[in-house]
């Protein structure tokens, strides 16, 4: 009796430190079965799954914000922490999913394509991307980690009919496999290579136990299997952030895939992975002398290859594409500076991860937001073409657009003015000067073709087809464009708010 | 010592198999060739204790996946096999190359990783892991930190499903 209370306290326990992804599995499962329930005829039927939906990240979100100031606690004997950290990093996951689901509902209408797997889908991604964010243990971060991917590669072909749609998934799906292989395989080595890292001497996954292990045993206790495997499993992390020289599959799987989709994934997928990120280099800055420098390459070529590559493209979707690849690259850059001089400055590299990917998370989401809005009934609008002259089309849409361009350009007041200036100051401190050079350097060449958007939207004439009517406006939409611009400009002028909101993130479990 | 004698008697077995896996024509008997050499891996695992593992290398591989090739090849209809055969192809000759790299690169990585298995200590014995009990054990134990990542890819399981039949069905 004794024996079987204590188990039960004990998997309470465990179940109330994953409760948010609870939460959002549970709705997922909601969401499949009721819409097998409601009639297909009703007129309010497929209104249910969003309504579903958004309740359910909602109160996800509401169960995330009561903790948010507790002690950390880790849960299944070490599998998952839920530390301040993780709460931020699901808090920005929720707040991205639901404005993702306030923009699918009419755009999905207008393509035919409202199913309500799409939502459970969406919840079952976003179900990955919080264990991700709490994963404390390698295996149950690869399981995250393809939960969230396989999730995505359905939805980037969720617009069967559309050929394009369909290159997008299979692209996508072969290539994650191929960097799923590469993670895999990475864990296995660093498994191998933990074996006389750990205070137990036994070999293990557990993050809390390398990073003990790395910070008692240090550069000297190393071997090259573990340096192997952490290689390896950052090719699989930079494959799904889109880092250069491993971002071949973004253009066409953004331009391909449902625009919903696409402003989901690239805000969700950015989010997640960089959390991750985080937190295994975090771990690993006891040995920052192994990563430090390829770490920094790699942001570089990241912030140039994005925004050079950005430079030509007609298509907005696959403009915005590579923009987002740039912008993987600036948080790169912040994230590098965790390893520097033993992590001291790690508390100001993560507040200016976490405030750039919030930055990012607006901005994007907003910028393919005003795409959806723009959108009517069998034509997607994805080109510079399809923007000619929208000031006086559709004011609203220019203006909002306006704004996404300022914000993602980088100029001020906007947030993600602010964010670069964070990231540059923590490059400074961090004494990372070229990197910093480089990031000025990048900004400028991106803001060229932001700039080239607006100049389309303003001072052109509007091409005689691409008129379009109004018949079909979607409340969902507007109201998350809405949201998006003036938190936009309102951390933009006021970010300290926006800063102490973040600010619990530093608190980290590593060791 | 019956270990030792079943040892060689499944490693000559296996390089026979999978040295007729590459060399016959036809792709049918190199698919039964490879089926062979899946049994003998299962074998060798048994040698070592690891009878979870052995069990599911007969079931998923020698059984699902080879059934696959089977079906693809008899479905593509590749006609004779003589047809089939690449001509004046470097291919071979750096398929061997690498092949020997490999070997010596296998032969080499003890010492090149220091593989941490300490000298006269089997690893079935050195850590029970292999056996189904065992497995079964670890994977539901509520101190170990398993059960986590086990039940959550039930969830990857599902989505895998709803994906397949989205993908797949003429009309959702």
């Amino acid at each position: 009796m004794g024996m079987s209370d204590k188990l039960w306290a004990i998997q309470f326990a465990n179940l109330i430190a994953v409760l948010p992804a609870i939460v959002v599995m549970v709705t997922g499962f909601i969401v499949l079965l009721g819409d097998s329930c409601v009639p297909t005829w009703h007129k309010n039927g497929k209104a249910l799954n969003p309504a579903v939906t958004f309740v359910g990240i909602a109160v996800a979100l509401f169960f995330n914000m009561t903790r948010i100031g507790k002690e950390t606690a880790t849960a299944f004997s070490g599998a998952v922490v839920d530390d301040p950290f993780s709460r931020i990093a699901i808090l920005l996951l929720g707040v991205a999913a639901i404005l993702a689901v306030l923009l699918s509902t009419t755009y999905l209408e207008n393509k035919k394509l409202h199913h309500g797997e799409y939502y459970v889908l969406i919840l079952f991604s976003l179900f990955g991307a919080m264990l991700m964010a709490s994963s404390n243990e390698l295996i149950t971060l690869f399981v995250s980690i393809e939960t969230l991917s396989v999730s995505l590669y359905v939805l980037a072909g969720f617009a069967r009919t559309e050929e394009r749609s369909e290159e997008a998934a299979l692209k996508y799906f072969l290539l994650g496999a191929f960097a799923a292989g590469f993670l895999l395989y990475g864990i296995a080595l660093v498994y191998g290579g933990s074996f006389g890292l750990s205070p137990t001497g036994k070999a293990t996954t557990n993050l809390t136990e390398i990073g003990a292990g790395l910070a008692s045993a240090g550069l000297g206790g190393v071997t090259v299997m573990f340096v192997i495997g952490v290689a390896l499993m950052f090719v699989g992390f930079a494959f799904k952030a889109a880092l250069v020289p491993f971002h071949m599959w973004t253009p066409d799987v953004y331009q391909g895939s449902p625009t919903s989709v696409t402003a989901y994934m690239a805000a969700l997928t950015k989010i997640a992975i960089f959390t991750v990120i985080l937190r295994i280099l975090s771990v690993l800055t006891p040995i920052s002398s192994v990563w430090l420098i390829t770490a920094q390459i790699l942001a570089v070529l990241t912030m140039f290859g994005g925004n050079i590559l950005a430079v030509t493209q007609d298509n907005v979707k696959r403009m915005l594409a590579y923009s987002s690849v740039a912008h993987a690259g600036y948080i790169m850059a912040a994230v590098v500076a965790v390893g520097v001089a033993n992590g001291k400055f790690h508390d100001l590299a993560i507040n200016a991860t976490m405030f750039y990917l919030f930055a990012y998370t607006l901005m994007t989401i907003g910028a393919f937001g005003v795409l959806i809005w723009l959108s009517r009934r069998g034509r997607d609008c994805q080109t510079l073409g399809d923007l000619k002259g929208l000031v006086k089309r559709d004011p609203v849409g220019a203006y909002t657009m306006l704004v996404f361009m300022l914000s993602l350009g980088g100029i001020p007041p906007t947030m993600g003015f602010m964010g670069k200036l964070m990231i540059f100051n923590v490059l400074l401190s961090a004494g990372l000067m070229p990197l910093a050079l480089c990031l000025g350097f990048a900004s400028i060449i991106s803001v060229y073709y932001y700039l080239r958007v607006v100049w389309m939207m303003c001072f052109m004439e509007p091409d005689k087809e691409t008129i379009t009517d109004h018949a079909v406006e979607s409340s969902g939409a507007l109201f998350a464009i809405g949201v998006t611009v003036v938190l936009s400009l309102f951390f933009g002028l006021a970010p300290t708010i926006a800063q102490n909101l973040l600010a619990p993130a530093t608190n980290i479990l590593v060791r | 010592m019956a270990t030792v004698i079943a040892f060689w008697v499944l490693a000559i077995l296996s390089v026979v198999a999978s040295i007729a896996m590459v060399v016959t024509k036809n792709p049918v008997r190199s698919a039964l060739a490879l089926v062979g050499t899946f049994i003998c891996v299962a074998a060798f695992y048994i040698l070592l204790s690891a009878q979870f593992i052995a069990a599911v290398q007969v079931i998923v591989y020698a059984g699902a996946i080879m059934v696959l090739f089977l079906f693809v090849i008899m479905l593509l209809n590749l006609g004779s096999p003589g047809a089939l055969r690449e001509r004046g192809s470097l291919q071979p000759i750096i398929a061997t190359g690498l092949g020997i790299c490999f070997l010596i690169a296998l032969l080499l990585s003890g010492s090149l990783l220091s593989l941490p298995l300490p000298a006269g200590v089997r690893p079935a014995e050195y850590e029970p892991l292999g056996t189904v009990r065992a497995i079964g054990i670890n994977l539901y134990d509520p101190n170990q930190p398993w059960l986590f990542p086990f039940e959550a890819t039930s969830i990857l399981l599902l989505v895998a499903v709803i994906g397949a039949i989205i993908m797949a069905k003429r009309k959702v």
